[in-house]
């Protein structure tokens, strides 16, 4: 077959297709474009004239990191710099890296060269993203087991976690010291994979043909989704001193605590769906072998059930990411608590827009960059059937 | 199994005891005591309300201002996400791509983001009340939130009610009839014209018959308030804004989804058949859609009614708001969560059944 036609429309023509085919399309092009204009026009020359964005750069280490002392920060980019060059692999081994992350990665660079700034950052953030391209190229070449990968970055979790709060010979960085984006992606990381266990155990559970397991299961699940996460929050932050006295936990922990509950009750409902698409042949096939009830789900059901829902978990997991945010109303300094106390601080007081456009853009970001990802992982596994 | 059991026993013997060592009650009976504290807006079908009100008069208030800020936020975030999801399919590059940034931008970042940015950096920034900006006709915006023109009761309300009960009847039973007759004999006739128009007569006469039952007022501008029409706090304003804003987004796509899922062939089919364009989205396309539509739009609605509770973010008295002020105020923090966890379940399975009910109306109908 010979390679499709690409139709080279004069700019021109591509104007009357696509603005202007009909009277009413015309219309409407001319309104909507005078009133794209005008608010355009308005916010344009707010951000390049009124705008003080010297807050974002000033407050840049905050942003990322919180209250994380700042002569430990080698800690964070030790652990920036691996995941980079983990990402990067990934992406080389799972195929093509969308356009619009490369364009933000360099569009990153640059603006981090440009910054003139004391040395961790102004060469750190470069050299991170050139790992990172640098790694992705060795993966097309060469690409990795996707088993070693995920064993890679489960040991990079771990690795990461004991080495933000583990301090030789000191007693350690307490988790009220972790913040700003650091904190975010915490949280929206434990969550998930905590989740993940306890949401497969209820989807089990609640499809269990024991009364009682089956009925605990749909009361948890039900009321979980039932209630909001704001209350769930504030719900672990009052329950969970009361329900393990004698062990003294801290807020973060608790916080982890209240979105893991409320991520499993989500998940499981995912994972039911999954289990509900495999179909009971393979079950009865299990059985009929000599497998026992164990052995089925863990090895014939489970399996494929969690394949067919990947795309559902990567959705969640964006929107947990998201749902982070909230632990900003009780207290915690996450990339919003953060942006919060920016705004209070007599220096930048009342720069609003300017610090909450500016989390926005990071967590527009990383959302946008996973969902571009999520989508592209959803045609690989389409296309693998 | 056993010792899934044993733990929940032991987790709960915890709390009792944890209870019992924190003094911390576990009866209602403070529901009935004086509140001592205010709530900034609201009241329950015109019962004012005072720090002298009880606790229960304070969940009232806090439950009323969740639905009115739920309600009026699912009518209008319908109408957001039906627009830029019909805008999402334009032919028109400009309008196209505006919707995608639109649905893009809100997607992919945090409500509470969003809500914190229009109530201090949108909200909060306007004008004051004597620089109010004139939106449209009797509608003014400022810092101390929206103004618009409200109807109230006027003199002859009482006697206009009765009129509005049996307007409705009749309508209902001209449409009962008629759609009978139609699926009996095969014969169409315009039973929902004929119904809406049985309804606009008898409430006109009626209108008319008691004499100006229902006055508009208009907001006034004053020297230092507005008077008059109804009042929207920027708390109130800040917090619908965001749910609606948001909840669009996510609406749109479900009906882009939704009027994607119908095949073209539909469209030609039914054009073919001579329906007209209208004919054909209202009788052919829609249907079908609406039967994608329905579900996960039902699940917005859910999300919706529940992210009402970020109002603690911007201190608008919702549901959750006040309980949480009145546990931590009377020290009965575990009576309020129950509260609000038996409150919230309750909304959901209302809204839950709301949509089941519209779903049984889309559904597909094999015969």
């Amino acid at each position: 077959m010979s390679a499709p036609v690409v139709a080279r429309t004069r700019p021109l023509a591509w104007l009357r297709d696509n603005l202007f085919s009909s009277p009413l399309n015309a219309l409407l092009t001319i309104a909507v474009g005078a009133v794209v204009v005008i608010v355009a026009r308005a916010i344009l020359g707010w951000a390049f004239t009124e705008a003080r964005w010297a807050v974002v750069p000033a407050n840049f280490r905050l942003l990322m990191a919180g209250p994380y002392p700042q002569d430990q920060a080698w800690r964070l980019w030790t652990i920036v710099l691996a995941f980079s060059a983990l990402s990067g692999l990934q992406w080389g081994t799972a195929g093509r890296m969308p356009r619009a992350i490369a364009v933000l990665l360099a569009l990153g660079a640059g603006l981090a060269l440009l910054t003139q700034r004391p040395w961790p950052s102004s060469y750190l953030l470069p050299l991170a993203i050139l790992l990172l391209t640098g790694a992705y190229q060795a993966g097309r070449r060469r690409p990795l087991p996707t088993r070693t990968l995920a064993i890679a970055s489960a040991v990079a979790v771990i690795v990461s976690i004991v080495l933000l709060g583990i301090d030789l010979g000191r007693g350690g960085i307490p988790t009220g010291l972790w913040g700003g984006l650091l904190l975010t992606m915490l949280l929206a990381l434990s969550a998930i994979v905590l989740s993940f266990p306890l949401g497969v155990l209820l989807a089990i559970g609640r499809t269990s043909r024991l009364p009682l397991v089956s009925a605990m299961s749909i009361a948890f699940i039900e009321i979980v989704r039932g209630v909001p996460l704001v209350a769930v929050l504030f719900m672990a932050q009052l329950f969970v001193p009361l329900f393990l006295p004698g062990v003294s936990i801290d807020k973060v922990v608790r916080a982890v605590i209240g979105m893991t509950l409320f991520a499993s009750a989500y998940l499981a409902e995912n994972v039911r769906g999954g289990l509900q698409a495999v179909g009971q042949g393979q079950g009865e096939a299990a059985r009929a072998l000599g497998l026992n009830g164990t052995h089925t789900m863990l090895l014939i059901v489970l399996p494929q059930a969690l394949r067919a829902v990947i795309p559902a978990i990567v959705g969640q997991f964006i929107a947990l990411f998201k749902d982070t945010s909230l632990v900003a109303i009780i207290g915690l300094t996450d990339l919003l608590g953060v942006a919060n106390s920016i705004t209070a601080n007599p220096a930048w007081l009342g720069l609003y827009r300017e610090t909450y456009i500016a989390i926005a853009a990071i967590y527009f970001v990383f959302s946008y960059a996973m969902s571009l990802a999520s989508r592209s992982l959803e045609r690989r596994l389409a296309s693998s059937r | 199994m056993v010792v899934v059991l044993g733990v929940i026993v032991w987790l709960f013997s915890n709390l009792r005891r944890g209870l019992e060592q924190q003094n911390l009650s576990t009866s209602f009976d403070f529901l009935t005591a004086r509140a001592g504290f205010e709530v900034a807006e609201g009241s329950v079908f015109g019962r004012p309300y005072s720090s002298d009100s009880t606790y229960l008069e304070a969940f009232a208030l806090g439950l009323f201002n969740t639905v009115r800020v739920a309600v009026t936020g699912i009518i209008l975030a319908s109408l957001l996400g039906l627009l830029a999801g019909v805008a999402r399919l334009s032919s028109n590059w400009l309008v196209n791509r505006l919707a995608l940034g639109y649905v893009e931008a809100i997607r992919n970042t945090p409500l509470l983001v969003q809500l914190v940015f229009w109530y201090f950096a949108v909200v909060l920034q306007l004008p004051n009340i004597r620089q109010a900006i004139k939106l449209g006709p009797d509608v003014y915006i400022s810092q101390q939130g929206l103004a618009i023109p409200w109807p109230q009761p006027g003199p002859g309300f009482a006697s206009f009610v009765p009129w509005v009960m049996a307007a409705i009847v009749i309508a209902v039973g001209v449409w009962e009839v008629l759609s009978r007759r139609r699926r009996q004999t095969g014969v169409p006739n315009p039973a929902g014209w004929l119904a809406l128009l049985a309804l606009l007569v008898l409430l006109a006469a009626g209108y008319l018959a008691s004499g100006a039952p229902l006055e508009l007022s208009r907001p006034k501008l004053g020297a230092f308030r507005l008077s008059g029409g109804a009042e929207l706090t920027p708390e109130f304003t800040a917090l619908l804004t965001a749910l609606v804003v948001y909840t669009g987004a996510f609406i749109a796509e479900i009906v882009r989804g939704g009027i994607q899922a119908v095949q073209k062939g539909q469209w030609e089919a039914a054009r073919s058949l001579g329906l007209s364009y209208g004919q054909t989205l209202r009788l052919v396309v829609l249907p079908q859609a609406l039967r994608v539509i329905v579900p996960p739009l039902g699940n917005q609605y859910l999300n919706l009614t529940k992210n009402s509770s970020l109002a603690v973010a911007v201190g608008y008295p919702d549901l959750f708001n006040v309980a949480n002020t009145a546990g931590n105020q009377s020290g009965n923090n575990v009576q309020a969560m129950a509260l609000i966890l038996a409150i919230y379940l309750g909304l959901s399975l209302m809204v839950a059944t709301g949509v089941n009910l519209l779903n049984r109306g889309a559904r597909l109908r094999s015969r």
